[in-house]
């Protein structure tokens, strides 16, 4: 029963294992860029599902990243003194709703607190997530994608055009989450290491609902959907609801990382939501090979915690670009199963039953 | 007379202007074995495919035990308790054959989205019951000593009777299998045939669509043909063989 989890503890024991490691060997700089991949790895894994279990492909989760990112920021940097007058403001702040903080002039501002923020940005995300997905899922293939493609240009553009949203400068000054009192989503030096489990944390809760869907009757109508729609619905799946509600909780995971991301930099700008993100997140999911949970997040940690450390250079989206490209063509179930790796896996552990067999004897 | 089970009414349904179910009238009564014949094209898939709801008709009504089920969507169709097979086997390939079976078990468990997600203790107690309910199927098909193997992995005859362990594990009321011995040899078709009789021992109706002609006779309680989209005629097997029209369809004048 609880085998199912055993992959969890996996991930968790290799997290602090990368964690001790850092930190004993003082390389600690690496932290930043772990954490931010971590949030970006929220988007994989919902991605991971809708692509790889439920069959439906999204270029445009980018623009789900940005809706989270952008509401939370503008929500808690929006100064509401205008609003309500000061009494009921102390009295909002003492429910948490609303927040007393300094603005970059030094001035005192009331702005909406990040909890508040971070449930009105998923509930954002859900409401457009369900407004686009009602028409868009009923494509297919290649159509599914160009219009997935489109949503995220619209918002991209959309978030370009805003003053509001800051336009091309995006929205900065965006205050630390604090999550639970003494623990805070920062960037803090000091707190590095703590926002490394926070960002683990939240991922491995992502992790832990997508496995309980995946077991469950609604995981196997899923993968029923992706292997053959017309046959699951003869059994009598409804479809079309099942890809909605998936595309929608894979549009949450996506919101919620823009979310903590945005929080933990302290600002998003509008190239979060660029179809060149969308199509990194699309290369991730197919290079870590669909249908392969960890695979994916494993792939996702790697190649996002590589660009950002900058190792890729000027060539950094054109390395995501042939990825894909090398991946449908050479490798189309991940590189995690081409060839080559199957068999010195499979060599290594023929030799290690030989060797267990001979000291056996 | 037993009841009714199924009644479909004026059915017209086009392509272009290819008239493929021409105004065809049809009733199934409950716990028989309906076989429809005729020579290809004549539009059995097409009638198959209107009453399961993956077409539309242009025209006409569908009746099941009494209930209008014209223009319903497939899952709905089937949640009202009619299963189909289909013509080139639709299994998930990359899922075991338990698996397959467990996804025909979805209408009679009902975990949700959101429950499923956090994996809450009566899914669990579900998910034992619909894997209890699966084995015991696998158990009375014969199908156990394959449980685990990947569907695009098996023969083509296992495929078959996996599909129709499938639609069975939804426990519907009305069992429709489009041509189900196509790609089959003799022993399996035999075998196939056997199958069936028992389906409908079970209580279950059974609506076949088939090119096998011996078969057809052979377990069939009656027979509908269809000619160029028209019903030609309608009776039982022994009626049938003797029909002169029928007779002149299969093999010319």
């Amino acid at each position: 029963m609880l085998a199912r989890y055993k992959p969890l503890l996996i991930v968790l024991g290799i997290v602090v294992l990368i964690q001790l490691l850092l930190s004993l060997g003082g390389w600690e700089f690496f932290f930043t860029q772990l954490i931010m991949s971590a949030y970006y790895s929220l988007v994989v894994i919902g991605l991971t599902l809708l692509m790889g279990y439920a069959g439906q492909i999204s270029l445009g989760h980018a623009g789900f990243f940005a809706i989270g990112g952008y509401t939370s920021a503008l929500l808690t940097t929006i100064d509401l003194s205008g609003l309500w007058d000061k009494g009921t403001l102390s009295l909002l702040s003492s429910l948490f709703i609303t927040m007393e903080q300094k603005d970059p002039y030094g001035n005192i501002i009331y702005s909406f607190s990040p909890w508040v923020a971070f449930v009105v940005a998923i509930l954002i995300a859900v409401g457009v997530a369900f407004l686009i997905g009602i028409p868009v899922l009923r494509l297919k293939g290649h159509y599914l994608a160009m219009a997935t493609l489109g949503f995220g240009i619209i918002i991209q553009t959309v978030l370009l055009g805003t003053t509001a949203l800051g336009a091309a400068d995006g929205i900065s000054n965006v205050p630390d989450f604090t999550l639970v009192p003494g623990i805070q989503i920062t960037d803090r030096m000091a707190d590095r290491v703590m926002n490394y489990y926070i960002a683990w944390f939240f991922v491995l809760l992502g992790l832990f609902l997508i496995i309980n869907l995946l077991n469950s009757r609604v995981g196997r109508a899923l993968r029923s959907i992706h292997g053959n729609e017309e046959a699951a619905n003869s059994l009598g799946i409804n479809t079309s609801r099942y890809k909605l509600y998936t595309f929608v909780l894979s549009a949450v995971l996506a919101a919620a990382g823009g979310v903590f991301l945005t929080h933990y930099l302290g600002s998003i700008g509008p190239s979060e939501a660029g179809v060149i993100k969308s199509v990194r997140y699309v290369a991730i999911v197919a290079v870590g090979g669909m249908d392969n949970l960890f695979g994916t997040l494993l792939m996702g940690n790697l190649l996002n915690f590589l660009s950002l450390r900058g190792y890729f250079g000027t060539f950094d989206e054109a390395v995501f670009g042939i990825i894909l490209i090398g991946i449908m063509l050479f490798a189309p179930k991940g590189i995690l199963r081409i060839k080559g790796i199957k068999y010195l896996s499979s060599f290594i552990r023929e030799k290690l039953a030989v060797f267990k067999r001979e000291k056996e004897k | 007379m037993s009841g009714v089970i199924l009644n479909v009414n004026n059915l017209n349904r086009s392509f272009g202007g290819l008239h493929a179910v021409d105004d065809v009238t049809l009733s199934v009564e409950e716990g028989l074995i309906k076989s429809i014949i005729g020579p290809n094209g004549a539009g059995k898939t097409t009638f198959f495919n209107l009453i399961s709801g993956n077409i539309r008709p242009d025209s006409g009504h569908i009746h099941f035990y009494g209930k209008d089920i014209t223009g319903l969507k497939p899952f709905q169709v089937a949640a009202l308790g009619i299963c189909r097979t289909f013509q080139n086997t639709r299994l998930f390939g990359h899922m075991t054959v338990m698996e397959n079976i467990m996804v025909g078990r979805h209408l009679k468990s009902r975990s949700g989205f959101i429950s499923s997600l956090l994996g809450l203790p009566g899914n669990i107690r579900e998910e034992k019951s619909i894997r209890a309910s699966v084995l015991s199927l696998l158990e009375e098909l014969n199908l156990s000593g394959i449980k685990d193997e990947l569907c695009i992995n098996i023969p083509f005859g296992l495929q078959r009777k996996v599909e129709i362990a499938r639609a069975l594990a939804v426990e519907p009321e009305l069992l429709m299998l489009d041509e189900p011995a196509a790609g089959l040899n003799i022993y399996e078709t035999t075998e196939l045939g056997q199958l069936i009789g028992k389906i409908r021992d079970r209580g279950v109706t059974v609506l076949l669509v088939e090119h096998d002609i011996s078969l057809v006779m052979n377990i069939s309680d009656e027979i509908m043909v269809l000619n160029q989209g028209k019903k030609l005629a309608e009776g039982k097997p022994k009626e049938i063989q003797k029909n002169e029209e029928v007779i002149k369809v299969y093999l010319g004048e």
